[in-house]
């Protein structure tokens, strides 16, 4: 079942006079199984929509639904929202309190009424997907670890509750370019395994490799909904919104200005790779 | 981004907001002062007329002024019963057990309690209307005078201006993570208090270790960009206290003088 948002509003301080409208009357759905990017200027409401379907937030309108139901109903059952929807925040990194990662790992289990043997065995799942070795990181102290390590122990933490839904707010921000790759990898791996996934990321490649359908905020308001490609082509429209696109798809359409005609559906590495192989194969460049 | 920033500096163009801010402070304390004073229904009267003419000043909704009196109208209901209860008093109306109802009682409570919610409104105007930079930087004028002592009162005061600085990221940062170990099904929304007591570790650890780790990368920059003592720092704003800013001083010398004397 998907997540379903209908004409959602929310103002900030509502009534004083710091009051901003963060999010202006957005309706869209997310199927179930896909992985959706979430790009924007700071302040345009990107964040706040993600807390919204989180129920982190209350909208002052509109609905939201998830698997069918109203996440905002007062007998919805708020503990299951937080079994299903997973939310990684920025800089997550900030979270970890524990004595032991092992514990800080297991902390979003601790209700979930699961064995402590389960709940061994998925703390275990959590920090190998990220690239730890159990054994030796289960035993220390999460605040010893270097950044990068921390945010990945943190999102181990929100994966070894295995939601059905994984929302994360800017997750490669300030990352390595290996550790972005390895990050990237993962959430598609995770997505071709059936988990829905929303990602906010400023950063154009990263989207363009990972995300199949992409949302555009602007001031509140969703201003651009399609595929990746879709949203890619206008690549002027996007600029004027103060957004770029991925590297691969201004190469592409340099090329193209440059006279070497390629598909204009190009938004990653490998796709480019591929069209400008074919051509050379084919003998059209000289 | 929520409620807690909401009793802070709202910016404005108003005579109030343009005030001097040592003149704001220093002509608060005399408010205060005459508020103490106050003490029959005249006085009182006054007082509340200088009052209505200040948020009129300010240019404020009245609803913004008073909000935290509101807030705390349980604090106030809480100090006039016991007032009226415990009063000491030779002519006691009701009494049983150790509680005595007297008139005298009643009038102390309502005095108690009227002072306070003047005080606060007061307090509340001041804070609404002034950037705490620079009521900080008034706090340290009054404060100068200390320095005859070798009291060190810039840093001091630099000390109080950055912790003032921070609030508002604190309180961010504070909702932040507060939020995210929500997300992680912390129940922090639990009405059960002993869950909700556990439910603070998760809030707590994090909080103070990104305070801290804020204050070694501010003391950093501070050091890297050439910072040795307070003492020797010039201001960017320096101005001198205005003819307006004199007036609205005599202005609330004046109500003081006046309580003394109705």
């Amino acid at each position: 079942m998907p997540i379903t948002v209908r004409n959602v509003s929310l103002t900030y301080n509502a009534g004083t006079p710091l009051e901003t409208a963060a999010v202006k009357n957005v309706s869209f759905e997310i199927a179930d199984g896909s992985f959706v990017g979430v790009m924007g200027h700071t302040g345009c409401g990107k964040s706040t929509m993600l807390q919204l379907i989180d129920g982190l937030l209350k909208p002052d309108s509109g609905e939201i639904l998830i698997d069918g139901e109203d996440i905002n109903a007062r007998a919805y059952d708020r503990a299951m929202l937080r079994r299903k929807v997973g939310m990684v925040f920025q800089y997550p990194e900030v979270q970890l309190f524990e004595t032991t990662v092992e514990k800080d790992v297991s902390f979003g289990l601790k209700h979930s009424g699961l064995s402590a043997q389960e709940v061994g065995e998925r703390v275990r799942r959590a920090l190998e997907m990220l690239g730890f070795d159990y054994e030796k990181v289960r035993g220390k102290s999460p605040l010893g670890f270097s950044g990068g390590e921390k945010r990945r122990i943190a999102i181990a933490g929100v994966l070894a509750v295995m939601p059905d839904y994984l929302l994360l707010d800017e997750p490669i921000a300030g990352l390595d370019p290996l550790s972005r790759a390895d990050f990237l990898n993962l959430l598609k791996k995770l997505n071709s395994e059936g988990m829905t996934i929303v990602m906010i990321s400023h950063n154009a490649n990263g989207i363009a490799e990972s995300a199949e359908r992409l949302l555009v905020f602007e001031d509140g308001c969703l201003v651009e909904d399609g595929s990746v490609a879709e949203v890619f082509r206008d690549t002027e429209g996007l600029r004027r919104r103060g957004l770029g696109v991925s590297a691969s798809r201004e190469l592409a359409e340099l090329l193209n200005k440059g006279g070497i005609e390629l598909p204009q559906d190009i938004c990653t590495y490998d796709k480019l790779r591929d069209a400008l192989l074919q051509r050379l194969k084919g003998g059209g460049a000289t | 981004m929520n409620m807690a920033v909401s009793t802070q500096y709202i910016p404005a163009d108003s005579i109030l907001h343009r005030l001097d801010a040592r003149a704001k402070f220093f002509g608060f304390l005399v408010l205060v002062a005459a508020v103490i004073l106050s003490d029959t229904l005249w006085g009182y009267a006054l007082t509340f007329a200088a009052l209505a003419l200040l948020i009129r000043l300010s240019g404020l909704p009245v609803a913004a002024a008073v909000q935290t009196v509101r807030r705390m109208s349980v604090f106030f209901v809480v100090i006039f019963i016991m007032n009226v209860l415990f009063f000491d008093s030779e002519g006691a109306i009701w009494s049983w057990w150790i509680f005595s109802v007297s008139l005298d009682g009643i009038q102390t409570g309502a005095n108690v309690v009227l002072r306070l919610m003047l005080i606060l409104v007061l307090s509340n105007l001041l804070i609404l209307t002034t950037p705490p930079m620079e009521l900080m930087s008034g706090i340290e004028a009054l404060l100068s005078p200390l320095r005859v002592l070798h009291l060190p009162v810039e840093t001091g005061a630099m000390i109080l201006s950055v912790a003032v600085q921070f609030i508002p990221t604190l309180i961010e940062e504070t909702d932040t993570i507060k939020k995210a170990q929500i997300a992680r099904g912390a129940r922090l929304e639990s009405r059960k208090l002993r869950e909700r007591a556990t439910a603070m570790l998760p809030l707590l650890v994090p909080v103070f270790l990104s305070a801290f780790k804020r204050a070694d990368e501010l003391s950093a920059a501070m050091e890297a960009r050439g910072y040795r003592d307070a003492k020797n720092r010039t201001r960017k704003k320096n101005l001198p206290m205005r003819s307006a800013d004199w007036l609205a001083l005599a202005s609330c010398a004046a109500v003081c003088a006046a309580e003394i004397f109705i």
